[in-house]
This record gives structure tokens, sequence and C-alpha cells, in this order.
């Protein structure tokens, strides 16, 4: 017996991601800046060891900046719906930091 | 034989509506009759995905991945074209009105809108439900909707009656099986086990299961007409 897949999906609305871009955007839809951008994770039957996953400590780091570099950190956060920490952290991360994905946090919501 | 993965999206533009709980839920029923479940968690707080990891849980035909909203259709297209593919694909999204939502209703067999029956709740279901209509008419679709009235109060007050005499009153299609607040829903994440998973003979126990049993079913009628209907 032989076996085909259909994807029922796409024949329901035949939208590119480009066109249903438009179409957000011509409505108006806010769009979040979405911390996850790596491949989907695919979970499957994880190991006990990953069940306890504590949040990070924070530690609170003041630093004194170009008044002008802060300007460009609040208007980055202001376009991309984002907190000027995740601008930062987003930065950082690009340049090689080493941060969990679980600590990227785009809106400031505390994991619940 | 075609093996054809639906799309049910569980959508909301509103937060604590009971979105994950009835994912998880449904996860549940539909992997306890036999059908491979996959959830996709497009929500930033990862509710389903940590209840997941938290609990171990144990459900050989049910997996949970996290993606971002741009890389949903490729990552849709990717489970779909799995070795075993799952029948059923759950997309939670976050209680927010934002591009992802209406990406998610756009890759969907079937959207269910949960809310509360009260106002609020069934203001945000009603905008979501208006941009399904305008997706479907935008780009000639006919994706189904079915608002699910959830955490309905037992004793059944007067401001739900007069709530769910609303929703008739506005034409809104509904699923005829109430969702109930009951214990077993929230103890899922307590425990780890959808209520058909947690093997107890509690009244509200059966109760829950009898419910999801019975929305499962008019999921399946849904998803038929809805096949009906493209085919012709």
């Amino acid at each position: 017996m032989s076996t085909s897949r259909g994807f029922k999906p796409l024949a329901s609305i035949a939208a590119s991601d480009a066109e249903l871009d438009a179409f957000v955007a011509r409505k108006g839809v806010p769009a979040l800046n979405h911390a996850v951008s790596s491949p989907a994770v695919a979970v499957q039957a994880p190991s006990p060891l990953a069940l306890v996953k504590p949040p990070a400590v924070l530690r609170r780091v003041t630093l004194d900046l170009p008044e002008y570099v802060v300007d460009q950190l609040h208007d980055r956060a202001r376009s991309a719906r984002c907190t000027t920490r995740h601008v930062v952290m987003s930065a950082l991360k690009s340049t090689g930091v080493t941060i969990n994905d679980d600590d990227m946090i785009s809106d400031g919501r505390r994991l619940r | 034989m075609q093996h054809i993965t639906r799309v049910i999206t569980v959508a909301s533009s509103k937060g604590g509506v009971g979105k994950s709980t009835l994912c998880i839920s449904l996860a549940g029923a539909l992997a306890h009759r036999g059908d491979a479940v996959h959830i996709i968690d497009l929500d930033e707080n990862r509710t389903v995905l940590r209840w997941f990891r938290q609990h171990n849980v144990d459900l050989p035909c049910l997996s949970v991945s996290q993606v971002a909203p741009a890389d949903l259709l490729g990552h849709l297209k990717e489970v779909a074209g799995h070795a075993n593919p799952p029948s059923i694909v759950l997309i939670d999204v976050a209680g927010v009105y934002e591009k992802a939502l209406l990406q998610a209703m756009a890759r969907s067999n079937l959207v269910i809108v949960p809310a509360q029956p009260s106002e609020p709740d069934l203001h945000e279901a009603m905008k979501v439900i208006r941009d399904l209509h305008e997706l479907n008419d935008s780009f000639g679709g006919h994706i189904p909707y079915r608002l699910l009235l959830n955490m309905v109060e037992p004793l059944d007050p007067h401001y739900q009656r007069h709530t769910i005499a609303e929703v008739a009153r506005l034409g809104l299609k509904r699923f005829e099986t109430l969702m109930h607040k009951r214990a077993p829903y929230r103890e899922a994440f307590l425990n780890g086990k959808p209520p058909h998973q947690s093997g107890e003979g509690r009244v509200s126990a059966l109760k829950a299961v009898a419910e999801m049993d019975a929305i499962v079913q008019e999921i399946d009628k849904v998803l038929g007409a809805s096949d009906i209907q493209e085919a012709a």
C-alpha cells in the first residue's frame, strides 16, 4: 500500500508569508519581537535532568553610556516593541556572548 | 492511503481564557483515542512547553515544540513531512493581539476561540473571529471557527445564562459542549496528567473526560464538514 501525505492547511488559505505580512500590516496588527529565532526545538521524552531549570540569577549592572547611545537603545526598543534590556542582550548575543534562549525575554514578562 | 495532518489553532487575543489548559486537555483526549498529537507553543511564556518538560509527560504519541512565528509555515511542513506525522497539530498562541495570532490562524483547518462567559472575553473573541472572516475573505479561504465557552460555572448563574444567550443572539458559532470550571483541568499543570490520563474515578475527573470527548467529537464533525466544503 502506498502512502502519500497531504498537507491540508496549505489548501485552506493559499497565501504566502509575504502576502500574510502585507495583510497584517494593512490591518495595523502589531508584531512582537519574538526571542526565538533558532529552528524549532522538538521536545520528545525529556530526561529527568532537564526537569528542573531554575531561572538565571540576575545581577544589576550600572553603566555610563553616551547619551546618544542610550537614545538609540530606547529607539530600537520602541520600534521593536521590546525592552531595552532585550536590545542590549540581543546585541551581546550577536557578538558571541553566551546567553540562554530561556533568558531572552523580549517583552519583560515573567515566565509563569 | 492518504495521511492528513490537521492543524487546530487555539486562538485568543486575551490572556487567561484557558488556551493552554485546553491545548493540554485536548491533547490528552486525542492521544487517548490513539491520535498522534503535536503541540506548537507560540507563546513566549512557554506554558505548554514548560508543562511538558517539568512533568516529563509520558505520552508516547505527544510531542511539543517551540517555534518562532516567522518559522511556523516551514515547521508545519516539516512536521507534516515527518516519517510518522501527527494527525493533529495544536497551536497555542500568546494571549496578545499580534501578528503571530493571524499567522497561526491562516495555517489552520480549524480555529478554536476559548472565552469565559464574560463581556471582556467575548469582546476579544469577536475581534479574533472578525479577523478570521477577513482572512478568509481576503484569501478565498474557508477556515471554520468555533467559540468554546470555558471556565463555565456549574451553578449557571444569571449572568452566565445571559452571556450564553447573547452568544446565540450574535450568531456566533460555538461548541455545544461547555467546558466547566473543574479541578482536573487545573491539576494537569501540577501533576502533568490531562484529565484522560489522570486515571481517577472522581466525579469531577470523569466529567472533565466526558467534556473533552464531546469536544473532540464536535471537532471531528467540523473538520469533516470542512473537508466536504473544500472538495466542493
